[in-house]
């Protein structure tokens, strides 16, 4: 019957409880206040003839006070010590209930009744020695003694041997209230009314002092037992006590019961009567615990059946979500489905390739219907123009799922040939295996057409640079036989001119008078000339024809041999050499080496004027690191403005009569620059000097074939 | 010198390089015995014994010959190809003497076996030191092979002489 307690109800036993040991406290303190002022009225209460002992009245302090330090509810410092002082109390009170006990059984005199007070003889009842307690007390004081020692001590199942000890106090004192109402004449087991009085009370306050435990449980519980209970025995016992004190009455007077067995009846029947309704507010517990336990069922089902409600309706709600979610991800798809068939040709086939949906631009462009396209192969737009391979290689791609892309030739229905650029896309289940194939594809008919167009006027500017080609080749044929005629034929008449003109000054000199012979002379000269400029000119021509033969070359070795070949230029003169340190290149050396020798021989000529020549030859990087080759001189140099001229074939700044030459070697020296890939000017100034700037390339060249072709390149 | 024997083949078609030539070697004596060609055909009979010169021998062979390279009928390479692919006339030393400063003909001279190759130049004085030496060289200081091994090599006795 362990229910909930009603706080109240606990408070007020709690209140109880301190009020029932100041009771006792304050009972024992008047009693034994009156037997030193020997007041008897304070220990006895009635007009009784039994008073309250000394020592019973110091217990009754002394329980007093350890039940009120051992009280329950407040906080209350010096906890030990406090504890101390109630269980010594409690101790005290044990060692003086036995003793007394043990003076009854024995009839010992240990000396302990007068110790408070002395008890005169004729107080004393007739048999029992003064200030002895009576043996219901001492037999009381053991019992609470104890039950205030382990007050808060509980058994494993949940006993507290200190409310039945309380209990068993409580009848004790009712027993010796009966022995003092009942008994014709007092004896050793009379209890004083105090002393029994304060028995019951204090019984009464230990229990009610843990309100909430065992009995004091069943005196606060808010179960429907535990109420019948509070309610039903103080009515029962209230019945029993007015029917009970006359039947008492008559049996003693006339059945000749003794008190002592009309007392155990009475007890008897209280006892029975508490058990009986006890046990039926078990059983008033147990079907209101039932019908808790059921009411806790239908309350746990129907908190369940709410949750199940709530979950579902949640359930609901994000079904309705995903479900607005699912439209809005539909609608999308369908917008972009409606952008893609505006833009492509759209077609899903199945695995194995038989059409399953076309979209309207593939029927416009195919020109079939779609009831004739649904559930046909591709095949039927078959232009024949891809090889079998085509589709077996696209059938692998798209197969194995992945995505295949490239351009197909089909026929439409009325033959017409148009070009598509086709995704294919394969759906794939979670393995990777195709479900269907997607193709997306976009007309590039006129794309195909243009490039067709473009392919043909490819072939055609092929066709067209063959001819010229060969037109060129031809021509250079022609030209190396024109070279090789004019070195072979045109040097015989000069030889011939030069040949008979020295005859002539030889065998006839003597009869030539002295104008004849100077007119001979410069015909010699002009001979001469004709033949050192068909010489260059065949070289220049020649430089063409050569195959270029690039290997890493030594520049500064070059030009000292140049320089030495030059040795004889320089007799007589004053020329300071003032030589760089140059790189070693990728070039060809022949040609190379010409250009030192062109460009160092004009600046030794172009210096002639100089009593100080001052002939320089350096490099320095460009941005890109490729070396920059300089020949500078302090000569006469030249006019900027006539600088487009410095370059051509028989172009000449100077007079012939100042400066010899041909008006090739420069020529000859941007040809081989040309050669190599480089490039080169010149800078000057009249009178000042001149520089000359030559790159020669990087790596490999485009090489002229020996034939004058233009070799490589693709148009 | 035997003046029976012959000393110069030479091969030219143009008329003034003859006249040149001719006047250069014997101003500088050079040569008493010149035989001129005016086309390749004429110097091939001429060498090979044969045509207008069968009764040529073999075992008078020019100690020089100047080849032209470009001459009528037969033009100077075939000329020097047979000759120098015979075992009777590949000794005969052939020096060509021609206009040409062509690298291909160059070459193509040497490697038919030419024993010599000379640009003419276009200087009359350097035209007639050229020559001067070239007749030096060949008909003077240079060794030519004996007529007798010569005749041994061309595998057959003449009995001309």
């Amino acid at each position: 019957m362990n229910g909930r307690s009603d706080p109240r109800l606990v408070q007020r036993l709690s209140v109880f409880a301190s009020t029932a040991a100041v009771f006792a406290v304050v009972a024992g303190l008047s009693a034994l206040a009156g037997w030193k002022l020997h007041i008897a009225a304070l220990a006895t209460w009635v007009a009784a003839p039994v008073r309250i002992v000394p020592n019973a009245a110091a217990c009754m302090v002394l329980l007093g006070v350890s039940l009120w330090l051992q009280r329950k509810g407040h906080i209350q410092p010096f906890a030990r010590i406090r504890k101390l002082a109630a269980k010594s109390s409690a101790g005290i009170v044990c060692l003086v209930g036995l003793l007394s006990l043990a003076e009854h059984v024995f009839g010992w005199d240990l000396g302990i009744d007068q110790l408070l007070a002395v008890v005169p003889t004729a107080e004393a009842i007739p048999g029992v020695r003064p200030g002895l307690m009576a043996t219901i007390a001492a037999l009381n004081f053991l019992v609470l003694g104890p039950a205030l020692l382990l007050l808060d001590w509980k058994t494993r199942r949940d006993h507290w041997p200190a409310q039945f000890l309380s209990l068993g106090a409580a009848i004790g004192a009712i027993f010796g209230f009966f022995a003092l109402v009942l008994q014709p004449r007092a004896s050793g087991i009379t209890m004083a009314l105090p002393a029994a009085v304060t028995f019951f009370v204090l019984a009464c306050g230990l229990v009610c002092s843990r309100a909430t435990w065992a009995i004091g449980g069943l005196l606060t519980s808010q179960n429907a037992g535990a109420r019948l209970l509070r309610s039903v025995i103080p009515a029962a016992l209230l019945v029993l006590g007015l029917i009970g004190w006359p039947v008492s009455k008559a049996l003693l007077t006339e059945a000749h019961f003794t008190w002592v067995e009309a007392s155990l009846l009475a007890i008897f029947c209280g006892t029975m009567l508490t058990g009986f309704v006890t046990w039926i507010a078990f059983i008033v517990d147990r079907s209101d615990a039932l019908n808790a336990e059921l009411e806790r069922r239908v309350a746990e089902r129907t908190a369940a059946l709410q949750s199940e409600a709530t979950e579902r309706m949640l359930a609901q709600e994000a079904l309705k979500e995903s479900l607005a979610t699912s439209e809005a991800a539909l609608k999308e798809l369908a917008d972009q489905k409606f952008a893609l068939d505006q833009h492509a040709i759209v077609a899903v086939t199945d695995i194995q390739g038989t059409i399953t949906y076309v979209n309207d631009k593939f029927c416009a462009i195919s020109q079939y219907s779609r009831e004739e396209l649904i559930g046909q192969n591709h095949r039927i737009l078959n232009s024949g123009h891809h090889p079998k391979e085509f589709f077996q290689q696209m059938y692998h791609t798209i197969g194995s799922g992945q995505v295949w892309h490239g351009e197909i030739r089909n026929r439409a229905k009325d033959g017409s040939i148009y070009w598509v650029d086709a995704t294919i896309v394969p759906f794939v289940d979670s393995g990777g295996k195709p479900l269907q194939y997607v193709a997306i594809r976009t007309d590039i008919t006129e794309r195909k057409l243009a490039e067709e167009v473009i392919r043909q006027l490819n072939d055609e500017l092929e066709q067209r640079v063959g001819e010229r080609t060969a037109q060129l080749e031809a021509a250079n044929q022609e030209l190396e036989a024109f070279s090789y005629s004019v070195s072979h034929d045109l040097r015989a008449p000069l030889r011939h001119v030069s040949g008979f003109s020295q005859l002539l000054v030889e065998e006839f000199g003597v009869t030539l008078d002295p104008g004849a012979r100077h007119y001979l002379d410069r015909i010699q000269a002009g001979t001469q000339e004709m033949g050192l400029l068909v010489d260059e000119l065949l070289n220049l021509a020649r430089l063409g024809r050569y195959p270029l033969s690039r290997q890493a070359t030594k520049l500064n070795t070059m030009v000292a041999e140049v320089i030495t070949i030059l040795q004889p230029e320089t007799e007589g003169r004053q020329v300071e050499w003032v030589i760089g340190d140059l790189p070693a290149v990728e070039c060809d050396p022949v040609l190379v080496r010409q250009i030192f020798q062109n460009l160092l021989s004009n600046a030794l000529k172009f210096t002639r004027p100089r009593a100080h020549a001052v002939i320089e030859v350096n490099h320095k990087k460009q941005t890109d690191g490729q070396p920059v080759f300089i020949v500078r001189d302090n000569g006469i140099g030249f006019n900027m403005k006539y600088v487009d001229k410095l370059f051509g074939v028989f172009q000449r700044l100077h007079r012939t009569e100042d400066f010899e030459g041909t008006g090739i070697g420069l020529a000859t020296v941007q040809r081989i620059v040309h050669k190599h890939g480089g490039r080169v000017w010149a800078e000057a100034e009249l009178d000042k000097g001149a520089a000359f700037y030559f790159t020669l390339g990087v790596g490999k060249q485009v090489e002229t074939k020996s034939n004058g072709a233009t070799a490589g390149g693709r148009l | 010198m035997n003046s029976d024997a012959l000393d110069i083949l030479l091969a030219e078609d143009s008329q003034d390089d003859l006249d040149l030539a001719l006047h250069t070697l014997r101003r500088e004596k050079l040569a008493n015995n010149i035989f001129v060609a005016r086309d390749g055909e004429e110097a091939l009979d001429f060498l090979f014994c044969r045509g207008a010169f069968t009764h040529r021998s073999f075992d008078h062979p020019p100690k020089l010959v100047l080849l032209d390279l470009k001459l009528p009928k037969v033009d100077g390479l075939e000329v020097l190809k047979q000759v120098k692919s015979d075992p009777r006339t590949k000794v005969i030393p052939v020096v060509i003497m021609t206009s040409s400063k062509e690298e291909r003909d160059l070459v193509a001279s040497y490697h038919l076996g030419a024993n010599s190759y000379i640009q003419k130049p276009v200087d009359f004085e350097q035209f007639r030191e050229t020559v001067k030496t070239v007749g030096l060289y060949w008909l003077v200081i240079n060794q030519p092979p004996v007529v007798e091994s010569f005749q041994h090599l061309a595998g057959r006795a003449d009995d001309h002489h």
